[in-house]
């Protein structure tokens, strides 16, 4: 639950900005597409909903929700996909690499904004992360390696001083194979 | 050449199994010359920032963290923290 808080901040938080601009200039009700994989109402979409009231988003008065969830089935996405965007929202929220994957092949106009834990360059949603480009953007819990590199290079620039530099994972299995390989590389039988 | 090794740094491995193990593994790391942590993206040390965060701190290490926890702890984040 507090996993799915925070990602629902996230998610709330970068929907927040991609409809703010538009939704304020014209006062009107911001109407977004919410695309998951879920079989139905979950705690999930309410951590989200409380992210978006945060964020002075309070449904039904100045933002609207369309839900549509795929309920596990690979073959409904598409169909669930084209509804939501047949409906022109001023963005989308889909969650998960097959959701994302099918909003961008169905639409280059409406804001997508996606989560998943996946790298979003591998799975082609976008060329990479720092310019996304299109109509993409997200959240991604990823062990990319561009993010780690990424992160190090400022560790480094924290703490100009530092020559060796623990990663510290966990026994679970969720390190990415780039992950180990770049403790490899750099760390030898060690690691 | 790999971006670390063009940053000028070593990276070591240092895996940890529970809670419990983490100032062992940490300080034994430090005692190997280990001078900050990377926090690699996973559901325990996500579930644990705080913890890994409380222990680097202690241990005199800079931490690098993905999550808000970590950061919130005491740790770094280069990026809005997750």
């Amino acid at each position: 639950m507090r996993r799915r808080k925070f990602v629902s901040l996230l998610t709330g938080a970068a929907i927040g900005w991609t409809i703010a601009a538009e939704a304020q200039q014209a006062e009107k009700i911001a109407h977004i597409g919410y695309l998951s994989v879920a079989a139905g109402r979950n705690p999930l979409d309410e951590t989200f909903e409380q992210a978006l009231q945060q964020l002075g988003w309070t449904i039904n008065q100045n933002i609207t929700i369309e839900y549509r969830y795929a309920g596990g089935r690979q073959d409904r996405i598409a169909t669930i996909a084209e509804g939501v965007i047949r409906s022109r929202p001023d963005a989308l929220v889909v969650w998960g690499p097959p959701l994302a994957l099918a909003a961008k092949r169905m639409t280059t106009e409406i804001p997508v904004v996606f989560l998943m834990t996946f790298d979003p360059v591998e799975v082609g949603l976008v060329s990479n992360l720092a310019k996304p480009g299109g109509n993409l953007t997200g959240v991604t819990g990823l062990a990319s390696l561009e993010i780690f590199f990424k992160r190090l290079q400022l560790l480094k620039e924290i703490a100009p001083g530092i020559t060796r530099v623990a990663v510290l994972v966990s026994t679970e299995r969720t390190m990415s194979s780039g992950g180990q390989d770049v403790c490899r590389q750099d760390s030898g039988p060690r690691t | 050449m790999s971006a670390a090794k063009i940053l000028g740094l070593e990276l070591e491995r240092v895996e940890v199994e529970a809670p419990s193990g983490l100032e062992l593994a940490i300080n034994a790391a430090k005692g190997r010359g280990i001078q900050a942590v990377y926090v690699w993206p996973s559901g325990f040390t996500f579930s644990f920032a705080k913890e890994i965060s409380d222990v680097t701190t202690a241990s005199g290490l800079p931490s690098m963290h993905f999550s808000k926890e970590g950061v919130l702890a005491g740790g770094y984040s280069p990026m809005p923290p997750t």
